[in-house]
């Protein structure tokens, strides 16, 4: 089912939570709410399920105005963060209750029985029905959570920071086998996440949103190689700076001396440290000096530091292992840096 | 079908229109949660019955003296002794409460020895047992012919029908305010703490007069405040040890009760209005305390 | 042969901790000897006193019709009070742990109001509302309605010195549980009703057992309010407490303390059930408690 979100916002007191937020979720897709925390994604995912109230805008599940209807018409299936499992209830009954509570068409025992077993066999929980909350590692009270949520045939399906409380190892697994078990059940979904490689392996689209408003939306690849705001670019990866200005048409980087405020439009230049080049000549491109202050080996890539000489300013560039090795530098040697692969952003106002 | 959803967006504006003005005159959030009306105007209504409208009488009554007649009767000298006497002894009582409750405290927490547990629930006796029973034990005890009153007595130290004995009594209502606010505040500290200043060189006893006491102080003022609030107000258990005579063993509690028994409503009435201020502004530094102890430990968690 | 590091370490780390044997056992023995003093001596002589006479005696204190007719009305107080104070609990705990709306810390302030009150207070604020003399005493007298220095005086003066016990052991426990688990229930299509019942009931079970006990307890045990409002009229407005009271002071001293042993085993009873509850709550507390800090900590 496609969700319609139209000009949404929401205060909580003098704080705005939502800022006009309008996004469009087609049937089947899997959609992450990626951003900082206190962005306003967990209050967008609250009322997308009923849980909160917007003050303004509207929001369409399938077409129909959805502020009609109250939570439980809404038919979304809601994940919370910490689970919101029922304690006292064993795994069994946690699942079983959406359709327990149901005051129409309650299936029989037999066939609630049945179709819990069924969804306990999808998140690969048989055999756990006795157990409570209590009892069970965080992955595994995760999929009941997913479980249960499931269990009421959901039209929608909500997930608000689901690996969040989870160790890295967990959280990893657990995010593959979500997005095969999306793409088994291709069921609308949204999730909110603060961690960029999770929005970015896991979903299909992926929503940015920063101080209450979308900065991007669009699919991992395209926000990633593309980012529409410095904002998007600082937050989906490490990123240096360097001033920049227009020089007869071309971009260039500015180095000590040449101020950027003087001319028109001042620049910025963003570069990832894997696209920053370094080399012992300068090249035929006028290049940056720098001293390298410190060599870090992590995993397969190379991480240095290395301090302008004109500015004094800190640049991070990350080699492979091999052309580290070719090029063999040392802690204290001087080179120059190349940004093979800049993006130019106006520099904000103030 | 287009007339159709124009009305119903209105009739839809309408509603979120009221549930706006409901979460004005509340100062409430939206919620899904139901109930929120119906459990808050129960609430309030039961208050409103149970306790502030019969407590607003207390003040309309007072209200028909005027000034000076209501000065008059709140200091009276038989009132003005009767409250030198109700908060010295839940002074006097309260401190020793303070010292001793946090003995109890430490020791229970601190300590493993047998009976512990039994010591510990035991602790709790004055929150259980009725007033009027304790008092008429404490009396017995502390009577001439009583187990400790006739070891006493030769001594010349008399318990019973003094204020020394209100303030044994006092103390036995008074220990478990003390000794429950402190306990858990010492059960949840952490040993590194002191096992870092211990690292540091400090001896046990600046460990614990400088490490643990100031962790501790907001507890205690908390227990010695509930303590005395509680020994100002009490009635059941004073009454029997403490002989009443005015002037001298006539605590206020009990001179609002004469006064009653004299039908004298509104001496009563007045010397119970100067009580609950008393009591308000106990109240009120309680809850700051309360409030300070709180932001102190958990303030710098998180 | 020195001791090696770690051990060295230990000991330190265990000297940190805890005190020499000598000021233990000081601590200890002033700690038991002020219990023993001002807890169990009380405690022990209301029994020994209360079987001075031997068994009949005691058989035929606590049956007398007069202290029969104080445990009924004693009985019936605490039979109103509870179940109204249990269903005040609830609304104030709900309201207050489940939503957000200001002034709520007023709130909780006014409901344990009467803890800090005098009891002879409490009994005197119902003489001015329903006495002879009081705003309604009139009307009352008019139509033959007896409130004070009868037994709805008695019952209301219990009611309102019970008013916080359910409430201020639910408030807690509810506001650091939160309504996540509530709002998944309506997530799932429950109902209101269904989802206190099978979801915030079941969770704070133990805590509104707990209170239950307390104010049970306390409206049985009630004395300065009570008095001021019951008038003494043996057999009618006497209950178990003032029925105490009247014994000693006529003297009666062995049958006095026989109904007061009654109320001490009951306190004793009420520790003992509050031991077993009363852990089980404070585990309940404590386990919203620190689930609500790692949630708090995660933001």
């Amino acid at each position: 089912m496609n969700i319609e979100v139209r000009h949404l916002t929401k205060k909580f007191g003098s704080f705005t939570a939502l800022k006009d937020v309008s996004l469009d979720v087609a049937p089947g897709e899997l959609v992450a709410l990626l951003g900082p925390s206190g962005c306003g994604k967990t209050t967008l995912l609250r009322i997308l399920s009923g849980l909160e109230f917007p003050d303004s805008g509207s929001i369409l599940f399938g077409g129909e105005d959805a502020a009609a209807q109250t939570v439980g018409d809404r038919r979304v299936g809601f994940v919370f963060q910490h689970y919101a499992l029922f304690r006292h209830m064993t795994v069994f009954e946690n699942v079983a209750f959406g359709l327990r509570v149901r005051r129409e068409n309650r299936p029989s025992n037999e066939e609630i029985r049945r179709r819990v077993e069924a969804l306990l066999a999808l998140v690969k929980l048989d055999g756990f029905d006795d157990r409570y909350p209590a009892q069970l590692s965080g992955g595994q009270r995760q999929r009941v959570a997913l479980a249960r949520a499931l269990a009421v045939e959901p039209r929608v399906l909500l997930l608000d920071e689901p690996f969040g409380a989870l160790d890295a190892k967990v959280r990893k697994e657990l995010r593959r086998w979500l997005r095969r078990l999306h793409d088994e059940i291709r069921l609308t979904s949204i999730f909110v996440t603060h961690d960029v490689e999770e929005a970015l392996e896991v979903s299909d689209r992926v929503v940015i949103i920063n101080n209450g408003r979308i900065e991007q939306i669009g699919t991992p690849d395209e926000v990633y190689d593309h980012p529409a705001s410095p904002f998007v670019y600082r937050f989906l990866g490490n990123v240096n700076l360097f001033h920049a200005r227009m020089d007869q048409g071309r971009i260039a980087i500015a180095g000590a001396g040449e101020s950027p405020e003087g001319t028109e439009h001042p620049l910025t230049a963003y570069a990832r440290p894997h696209e920053v080049e370094l080399s012992r000549d300068p090249g035929p491109d006028p290049a940056l000096e720098a001293d390298i202050i410190h060599i870090q080996t992590v995993g397969p890539t190379v991480r240095i530091e290395l301090r302008r000489c004109d500015t004094g300013e800190i640049v991070e560039a990350e080699l492979t292992r091999e052309r580290y090795r070719t090029m063999a530098c040392k802690t204290g040697e001087r080179v120059h840096i190349h940004p093979n692969r800049v993006r130019i952003f106006e520099e904000p106002k103030n | 079908m287009a007339v159709n959803s124009i009305r119903f967006t209105r009739s839809n504006n309408r509603r979120v229109g009221i549930q706006r003005f409901k979460a004005m005159i509340l100062f409430k959030k939206r919620s899904v949660l139901p109930g929120f009306g119906p459990a808050l105007g129960f609430t309030l209504l039961y208050l409103s019955l149970i306790i502030l409208i019969p407590l607003a009488a207390v003040f309309l009554k007072t209200a028909k003296l005027t000034w000076p007649e209501f000065w008059q009767t709140v200091t009276s000298a038989r009132a003005l002794a009767s409250y030198r006497l109700s908060f010295g002894t839940a002074f006097l009582a309260a401190v020793i409460n303070t010292v001793f409750g946090l003995c109890v405290a430490w020791v229970l927490v601190r300590y493993r020895f047998p009976g512990r547990r039994i010591i510990d629930a035991l602790v709790d006796l004055p929150f259980a047992l009725p007033t009027s029973v304790a008092g008429i034990a404490l009396t017995a005890l502390y009577s001439n012919q009583g187990w400790i009153g006739r070891w006493l007595d030769p001594l010349g130290l008399k318990i019973a029908f003094t204020p020394a004995g209100i303030v044994v009594a006092l103390v036995f209502i008074g220990l478990p305010f003390t000794v429950r606010t402190v306990q858990p505040v010492l059960a949840d500290l952490e040993p590194d703490v002191e096992q870092a200043a211990a690292s540091l060189g400090a001896t046990r006893l600046q460990v614990i007069t400088q490490i643990v006491l100031p962790m501790l102080w907001p507890a205690i003022l908390t227990g010695f405040a509930l303590a005395f609030a509680r020994a100002v107000g009490e009635y059941g258990s004073v009454i029997f040890i403490s002989g009443n005579m005015p002037m001298k063993t006539e605590i206020t509690p009990l001179l609002i009760v004469t006064k009653l028994e004299q039908y004298d409503y509104t001496g009563a009435t007045a010397i119970a209005v100067a009580m609950l201020v008393v009591s308000f502004i106990l109240l009120l530094s309680i809850n700051l305390l309360q409030w300070w102890s709180g932001r102190r430990t958990s303030g710098g968690v998180t | 042969m020195t001791p090696s590091e770690p051990v060295r370490g230990r000991a330190i780390a265990a000297q940190a901790v805890t005190e020499s044997r000598a000021v233990r056992f000081l601590l200890i023995g002033i700690a038991l000897s002020f219990l023993a003093l001002f807890l169990l001596l009380p405690l022990a002589i209301v029994f020994a006193t209360a079987l001075q006479k031997g068994w009949i005696a005691y058989w035929a204190a606590i049956s007398d019709p007069m202290a029969r007719s104080a445990i009924r009305l004693t009985l019936l107080a605490t039979a109103i009070a509870v179940p109204l104070n249990l269903v005040f609990g609830l609304a104030a705990a709900w309201a207050i742990g489940k939503f957000q709306f200001r002034g709520k810390q007023l709130l909780i302030t006014l409901i344990d109001l009467p803890f800090s009150i005098s009891p002879v207070v409490s009994g005197l604020i119902y003489m001015l509302v329903f006495g002879l003399q009081g705003w309604f005493g009139a009307w009352l007298e008019e139509h033959d309605i007896r409130i004070i220095f009868a037994v709805p005086g008695i019952v209301l003066a219990t009611i309102f010195v019970t008013v916080p016990f359910v409430a201020r052991e639910l408030i807690p426990l509810m506001q650091a549980q939160g309504a996540e688990e509530e709002e998944a229930a309506i997530t799932l299509g429950a109902s209101g009703w269904r989802t206190f019942w099978s979801i915030t009931l079941p969770n704070v079970k133990w805590a509104l057992l707990y209170g239950v006990i307390l104010c049970a307890a306390r409206a049985m045990g009630e004395f300065g309010a009570v008095s001021v409002v019951s008038g003494h009229i043996r057999g009618l407005t006497n209950t178990m407490t003032l029925h105490v009271e009247i014994l000693y002071n006529e003297y009666q001293s062995a049958a006095a303390f026989a109904v007061a042993s009654l109320l001490a085993l009951l306190a004793l009873v009420t520790l003992a059930a509050r031991g077993s509850v009363e852990w089980r709550a404070r585990q309940q507390l404590r386990a919203a408690l620190r689930r609500s800090e790692e949630e708090s900590h995660e933001h």
